[in-house]
């Protein structure tokens, strides 16, 4: 073959080498945006009276691994994560390693997040107790307890609770500037994304739409349809309620341990993906090339 | 790809054109608050229905933008309005939103908590619980309490009534239970009317209507003295009504009677009185008259702590005005349930009012109709059996019977009498009587239901609470209201549901009944109801929820001679009733002094405990309302009021925290100190002292009235004789 030969060889061969990583990254990022999107259900079953059937596929050991697994590939992500000092010193000391070069991807999941929440957010909960699945008769009777409203110890995850009612100046009644009020202007504009986008709440719980629920999902469509400018607004717009509503629940529901670790998780996970989802599609499916 | 185990699909479905929409992005918050509209005036549907922050309901216009309430105008055809509303009727629509609301079926766990369960596993518990109630113990074993609205007047009734129980209470035993029954005794109709427009002379007594109900009775007030009419004030606490009177008597707590026997004694001994009207138009004057000699102001004096000069003058005044001078006819005031002789209080506001001939003049005592719905198709809407006595009757006969004593259901369960109660629209466990004997009586039933919107002191004692939606969002049956013109308004469906798991009272009563074996007697809808009531009096449907007030009916006449329901078809000095009645324990025919049960022994650093009411809250019931509670800490109202002469003798300053004490309750709260206040009093607000942390707004706020009242029952009548508790006070910090 002549120079000019094995140069266009070689064009070919980049070329198809190129494709075949943009086919690898969109195979990655469709991978990455399924695991999201079912994070984002599994995480929505703890925050409504659980239904046999799907509480069972949560159940599932299959199904409960992948979940924090996914927790955990989110949180990875997060810098603290990986390259944190004390991780390194809990690495060293659980493998025996003296040198770092094990990372605690490497740990089982539920290990590595009952250590990130005792690190990263004074939570302690015993690797155990995300080893699987709450049990179903556990989980509703938590649910009958306190997803319900009208009591001290509801711990109803409505958006419009935390926010104030109206910032709209023309409604005239005295609560209208409020907060912990139904039915805020968070529940009409979440009301009228789901008509913009054609969406209906099928759940039996008759879920208003502004419950964290209905917002997770909308969340992982977008991260399936939407742009990164929309995933990025949309939590800026609906989620970041959520600090404040995981700062009550050690005052109200102390003793429900895993509901409160499962909120925590969920919100780290939602604030790595709002930061990740500045910077561009492949860093919010994990497929950048450093 | 993996496939998806637990799938957003559980949660949410899209069109085909989902994911394309999506892909077209997405319109912000702040786009869509830019967006919507601003202006005043534009995008709304209005809606005609009634208030329900307190038992006026007055009428009401709903703005609604987008499905949210956005304003509330007062209805300018309601005649308890008048187009204004008062600050609760403004602050109380927060209900609908409230964080406190209710939104499914409780059930109360074993360790005291709740879980909720659903309306079909609740109505079946309940059902089953009823069922062995009355085949165990008979219906009388049941009872039913509320703070009536218009809903509850006909379903609680006739719910009730269907298991076969007459047993139906309302709230008026700790409001003005002793008033009506007294009424009833002397003219022979619960209530009257003072028509203060026309007035030259109007004496209240304890009633206070700036610091009330109706929006239109003040302005009606400010009116009437603008025109010259004259207002006295007898209150042991400069009310705010204060800015409306040119006298004020701060008179003794509990001798309104002495004051008004008084009164009589002095119309009578110098002929002030109507003679043509006494002579015409009642019975026992003479009998009566020669009771009132020992009545003199001297003695009324000596009880009273207002001088017999004072007194003398207040009679001769009135004598002057004669049809044109009235005693108010009170409500809770002083005399609705206050006190040992709070019934023979209101016979004699009657009988003054009688001795002036003032019944049914311009000016005067005004009886008037009340509308109600004629007789409905037996077939669609059946009547519903005849039940045994209701309890407390024969204890206590003198009472009036619409009311009854709801104080019977704390007696009756200490005996083990009554097995199960349900409540609606009512916290009478915290606001009724002494919240120990409600919670010591409620824990010997088998069953406690409340149906309420928001978990009340009294939710917290039973067994089931179910969640009604609140009144914004639903349409109760036809309110009928009475006065110079009759009319009848309507509540209707402002907003959908909020809560879907939340339930319309009709709805409820219908699907309990069914559970409980007569959902026979509620085979039909609210609206057919309404329909058929209001079309037995020629008022159409349509047009009702469109104005939200229809006229019914005449007005009012003048002069006409008044229909006296009594026994002998005639006002009564003497009563006839009361003659006939045996076993009584307390009450005689005539009209006499009888003592309260206690009296405060100053040497002992005792006061009476009195409370009244303040104009941004109903009761308890407002005090979950951030709006009004602001107020109340804006300006620290939940503070007990102390005269300023005794508050210097005990070393208290305004604004020091004080002690309140008796036997049976102690609490802090901050000293107001005052010369609005009779010396032998400490006033405090009934509305504070929260004790159920669900209410957050007012957990915690002042001090709980009934807390201090001993459990006990105005003999023969029936009231809860809410001011006969004395305490003592002293500084706690400053």
């Amino acid at each position: 073959m002549d120079t000019e030969q094995i140069a266009e060889a070689e064009s070919r061969i980049a070329s198809v080498m190129e494709s075949r990583m943009e086919s690898r990254i969109a195979s990655e990022t469709e991978s990455r945006i399924e695991e999201i999107d079912e994070m984002l259900s599994c995480f929505s079953l703890f925050y409504l009276r659980p239904q046999p059937e799907s509480w069972k596929r949560l159940e599932q050991h299959n199904t409960w691994q992948r979940f924090i697994g996914s927790i955990q590939r989110t949180l990875e992500r997060r810098e603290a994560f990986e390259r944190g000092v004390f991780e390194q010193f809990l690495i060293r000391r659980l493998s025996g390693h003296q040198s770092g070069g094990w990372s605690l991807r490497q740990l089982p999941a539920e290990t590595s997040l009952s250590l990130w929440l005792r690190k990263t957010a004074g939570f302690s909960l015993e690797v155990d107790e995300l080893l699987r699945a709450p049990r179903f008769e556990t989980q509703l009777d938590f649910a009958r307890r306190h997803l319900v409203g009208g009591l001290p110890v509801s711990v109803l995850p409505i958006e419009s609770l935390h926010s104030r009612w109206t910032r709209q100046e023309s409604a005239s009644l005295p609560f209208a500037r409020q907060s912990g009020l139904y039915n805020g202007d968070a529940a009409a504009h979440m009301a009228s994304l789901l008509r913009q986008f054609e969406l209906t709440v099928t759940t039996d719980a008759s879920l208003p739409p502004d419950h964290l629920v209905v917002e997770l999902n909308v969340l992982g469509l977008l991260i399936c349809y939407g742009s990164v400018a929309d995933v990025h607004q949309f939590i800026d717009d609906h989620l970041s309620w959520l600090p404040d509503y995981l700062d009550a629940l050690p005052g109200k529901i102390p003793s429900a341990r895993v509901f409160i670790a499962i909120t925590i998780l969920l919100n780290a996970c939602l604030e790595t993906l709002y930061w990740e989802s500045l910077t561009g599609p492949e860093e919010m499916c994990g497929t950048s090339q450093n | 790809m993996n496939k998806q185990i637990v799938s957003r699909r559980t949660f949410l479905t899209g069109s085909a054109a989902t994911a394309a929409l999506m892909a077209s992005g997405m319109v912000t918050l702040s786009s869509w608050l830019s967006s919507s509209a601003h202006a005043e005036g534009t995008g709304y549907e209005t809606v005609a229905t009634t208030c329900n922050a307190c038992t006026n309901k007055c009428g009401v216009i709903a703005y609604v933008k987008d499905g949210r309430l956005w304003k509330l105008k007062g209805n300018e055809a309601h005649p308890y309005s008048k187009g204004t509303l008062c600050a609760r009727g403004h602050g109380y629509s927060q209900i609908a939103y409230s964080a406190d609301r209710l939104t499914e079926p409780l059930k109360r766990n074993e360790d005291g908590s709740y879980s909720a369960i659903s309306w079909e596993e609740a109505y079946r518990e309940i059902g089953e619980k009823v069922k062995a109630i009355l085949a165990k113990d008979g219906p009388e074993a049941l009872a039913i309490v509320e703070d009536p609205r218009p809903n509850g007047k006909y379903y609680s009734k006739r719910f009730i009534n269907a298991l076969g129980s007459s047993n139906y209470y309302t709230h008026n035993a700790t409001c003005n239970l002793s008033l009506s029954s007294g009424y009833q005794m002397t003219f022979g109709s619960a209530n009257f009317s003072a028509d203060i427009a026309s007035s030259k002379l109007v004496v209240f007594i304890g009633r206070s209507y700036g610091d009330g109900l109706r929006p239109s009775s003040v302005a009606t007030l400010a009116k009437a003295v603008k025109n010259g009419t004259k207002v006295v004030l007898v209150d042991p606490r400069l009310n705010n009504s204060g800015v409306f009177a040119s006298q004020w008597l701060p008179i003794n707590p509990g001798t309104d009677l002495a004051l008004l026997l008084a009164i009589a004694h002095v119309l009578v001994a110098e002929e002030l009185y109507d003679k043509d009207f006494v002579a015409k138009q009642t019975t026992g004057f003479d009998e009566w008259a020669a009771e009132l000699t020992k009545y003199t102001p001297e003695w009324a004096e000596t009880l009273t702590g207002i001088s017999a000069e004072t007194i003398t003058n207040l009679a001769k005044e009135l004598g002057a005005a004669g049809s044109k001078g009235v005693i108010e006819q009170g409500w809770r005031g002083a005399f609705g349930c206050q006190y040992r002789n709070s019934f023979n209080a209101a016979r004699a506001v009657a009988a003054v009012n009688a001795l002036l001939g003032n019944w049914n003049k311009k000016g005067g005592a005004l009886i008037t109709s009340t509308p109600k719905a004629e007789a409905l198709d037996e077939e669609k809407f059946p009547a519903v059996p005849k039940g045994p006595q209701k309890l407390g009757i024969a204890e206590y006969p003198l009472q009036n019977q619409d009311n009854g004593t709801n104080l019977i259901v704390v007696k009756k369960a200490d005996e083990g009498t009554l097995k199960g109660v349900f409540f609606y629209n009512s916290n009478a466990a915290k606001a009724y009587a002494n919240p120990q004997a409600w919670q010591d009586a409620l824990a010997k039933m088998d069953l406690k239901v409340c149906i309420d919107v928001q978990m009340s002191e009294t939710a917290h004692l039973c067994d089931y609470v179910l969640p009604e939606c609140s009144y914004l969002e639903r349409e109760e049956v036809p309110d009928f209201l009475g006065g110079k013109q009759g009319c009848v308004a309507g509540r209707f469906q402002a907003l959908e549901k909020i809560h879907p798991e939340t339930k319309t009272s009709d709805a409820i009563y219908a699907e309990l009944a069914e559970a409980c074996g007569v959902g026979a007697y509620f085979k039909f809808s609210c609206e057919e109801l309404s329909r058929a009531q209001l079309k037995s009096v020629g008022v159409s449907y349509d047009e009702l929820k469109e104005k939200g007030v229809v006229d019914i009916g005449e007005p009012f006449a003048y002069d006409k001679v008044p229909k006296w329901k009594t026994p002998s078809e005639k006002f009564e000095f003497v009563s006839q009733k009361i003659a006939e009645t045996k076993g009584l324990k307390l009450y005689e025919p005539l009209i006499k002094w009888v003592e309260p049960k206690v009296s405060p022994d100053p040497g002992k650093g005792e006061f009476r405990l009195i409370g009244g009411k303040q104009s941004i809250h109903s009761h308890t019931m407002t005090t979950s309302v951030e709006a009004l509670m602001s107020i109340t800490r804006e300006y620290a109202l939940e503070r007990a009021w102390i005269n300023a002469g005794k508050a210097a003798e005990l070393g208290i300053e305004d604004g020091d925290e004080i002690e309140v004490s008796n036997e049976l309750f102690t609490g802090i709260v901050r000293a107001h100190v005052t010369e609005r206040l009779n010396p032998t009093a400490i006033w405090i607000p009934t509305h504070y002292g929260g004790s159920s942390p669900e209410l957050t707004q007012g957990f915690g706020v002042g001090i709980p009235h009934m807390e201090y009242v001993p459990f006990d029952i105005e003999p023969d009548v029936g009231s809860a004789m809410t001011h006969e508790a004395l305490v003592t006070v002293r500084k706690v910090s400053s």
